[in-house]
């Protein structure tokens, strides 16, 4: 499967990038936009990402703004349901708050950090991703 | 505290909701007991219950929770869509609910407790039993099953995923130490009355001493040449206190009637029995902390009378008994008010005192040369631990722990055990529960 990871902690984004090569190849964003970025170039390519990792506390566009984004361009290019992307928040930020806005524009998992692998996995297995 | 490191906010909100759920749980299951709600308002509330349980479980990835509200869903939202809202089997039903509940408060003192591991044998186990009861429902044809449609699961999903908490030392987490204090509080079934539960019977001691307080206060009151107005608001008061107190901690044993109800009638359809059982004076109050243990023994007494005591038919006939055979359970308060007597008898085959000492004997709880014991002190040894005398291992009793856990279960309460038993005639037993704080005797606030 296509994973996207965005995420600015050079640790976090080894660790993830590492644990998630497991499952699929792994692109690795820096920040918001550029996840955003590498998104939309995925919609106009057709070669759609299964699972986007988003940390929420990044520079430029933090993690909450691109997965409006990323909702709102698979909306305005009509991508079919089941080739949307599943999106999980990572991100050390676990306020009630946070979580609820989170899943309120549309991310289907929030995980927070450090990241307990072994739910993860399992986490992408109820998704049908693995 | 250092080190100490808080708890997941979701995991904290996950246990609050979920325990305010199963406190509103609990209160629909008695009142569908004891008819207080309409059926139709029990269910539709039990609905939303599970449901959101489901949903919260589902998120927070306990799947042992999640597979068994899952199953417990479907059989509500049988009886609501497919059944026109008429609860069939309506014991066994409860018995479900009962111990879906049960289950639900133990996984969730487990959450945020890496620990402590979720037992998703235990989840997927009563799905199966609820999904067998379903099937049974579905058998009987209801009002409404032609437009019958199993229920689409297609949500969203929403999943959580905690951190690992690094070390146990979550001291600092209200909810969830309320949440285990709860559980450890009242026992496994009823604990989660919201009333009774963060009371311990630690909290119930000092209570009483402030109540004498308050009475010696009013006595001394009454005595003195205070305003007469003065004087009656504070034996209001008082008898207020009393009042409200009890009603934190007490609780009436009909509470535990439809599970003793319900395990009778669950033991007559496996072994084929039509064994009654005739409660009396279960509106007899008990501390809540009590009533779990009360109802684990008093079951352990009828699935040893059921199993082994009560005859089956053919034999009853032959020794011109009722076919039946009954079961019956008197309690009262005692005169004192300082505790409650519960008499438990059945009709069965009694027992054999000289069966009994010889078993004793083979298995060294007694000396051969020590003085022939009196009846009722050879009836006690089947209460000593490794005692059992039923050759046969059944599914319900006879698995080696029996009287022995009856006798500690009323030890650990300060009560006390008799048995009487006559060969054919039955066998009784008077047991006696002291009650933590005694309470107000009549007359004494007059």
């Amino acid at each position: 499967m296509r994973i996207l990871v965005a995420e600015d902690d050079f640790a976090s984004r080894k660790f993830i990038s590492k644990f998630l090569s497991k499952f699929g190849d792994v692109d690795i964003t820096a920040d918001g936009e550029e996840a955003v970025e590498a998104f939309s170039y995925s919609i106009e390519d057709e070669d759609y990402y299964n699972l986007v990792c988003l940390d929420v506390m990044m520079p430029n566009m933090d993690g909450i703004e691109a997965l409006q984004r990323i909702r709102e361009i698979e909306r305005d290019m009509g991508v079919p349901k089941e080739k949307c992307a599943r999106v999980i928040m990572t991100t050390a930020l676990n306020e009630i708050e946070q979580v609820n806005t989170a899943f309120k524009y549309g991310c289907e998992g929030y995980a927070a950090k450090p990241i307990d692998t072994e739910s993860f996995e399992n986490v992408l297995k109820k998704m049908g991703l693995i | 505290m250092a080190g100490a490191r808080q708890q997941d906010p979701m995991v904290s909100l996950f246990i609050e909701e979920v325990t305010e759920l199963l406190d509103s749980f609990e209160e629909q299951i008695s009142k569908l007991e004891n008819g207080a709600a309409f059926e139709k308002d029990a269910i539709d509330e039990l609905f939303r219950i599970v449901h959101t349980v489901k949903a919260d479980a589902t998120m927070m990835l306990v799947e042992s929770m999640a597979i068994s509200a899952r199953a417990l869903e479907r059989i509500l939202y049988f009886y609501r869509d497919g059944n026109g809202y008429t609860i069939e089997h309506k014991d066994e039903f409860s018995y479900l609910l009962h111990e879906t509940l049960d289950f639900f408060c133990e996984e969730l003192t487990k959450a945020g407790d890496t620990d402590k591991l979720y037992d998703e044998k235990k989840g997927i186990m009563l799905g199966k039993k609820c999904d067998v009861f379903l099937e049974k429902l579905k058998n009987k044809k209801g009002p409404n099953q032609n437009g019958y449609k199993e229920p689409k699961s297609e949500e969203p999903f929403r999943f959580y995923i905690a951190s690992k908490v690094v070390g146990s030392d979550n001291n600092n987490d209200m909810a969830k130490k309320a949440i285990i204090q709860k559980a450890e509080a009242a026992g496994s079934t009823f604990k989660k009355s919201t009333k009774a539960a963060t009371v311990t019977s630690d909290d119930i001691k000092r209570l009483a001493d402030i109540l004498d307080d308050a009475d010696a206060l009013n006595t001394n009151i009454s005595k003195s040449d205070a305003d007469v107005d003065i004087k009656m608001r504070i034996r209001e008061l008082t008898n207020n206190l009393h009042g409200w107190i009890k009603g934190i901690y007490m609780s009436e044993l009909s509470h535990i009637t439809i599970k003793l109800n319900a395990v009778v009638k669950e033991m007559n359809e496996r072994l084929g029995k039509n064994v009654k059982i005739i409660i009396k004076g279960d509106d007899t109050i008990i501390e809540k902390v009590n009533l779990e243990k009360i109802s684990s023994f008093l079951i352990h007494l009828l699935r040893n009378s059921i199993d082994h005591g009560i005859e089956s038919s053919d034999v009853r006939r032959r020794l011109n008994k009722d076919e039946d055979g009954c079961i019956y359970i008197k309690y009262s308060t005692s005169k004192d008010g300082k505790g409650v007597y519960i008499n438990y008898s059945d009709d069965g085959c009694g027992l054999d005192a000289d069966k009994i000492l010889i078993t004793a004997y083979n298995k060294g709880l007694i000396s051969g040369d020590a003085n022939v014991p009196e009846e009722k002190d050879i009836f006690n040894l089947i209460m000593l631990p490794g005692y059992t005398t039923s050759v046969s291992v059944s599914e319900y009793s006879g698995r080696g722990v029996g009287m022995d856990v009856v006798k500690h279960n009323i030890t650990e309460m300060g009560g006390t055990i008799d048995i009487s038993s006559q060969i054919n005639e039955g066998t009784n037993f008077d047991i006696y529960i002291p009650y933590i704080i005694a309470l107000p005797k009549n007359g004494k606030d007059t």
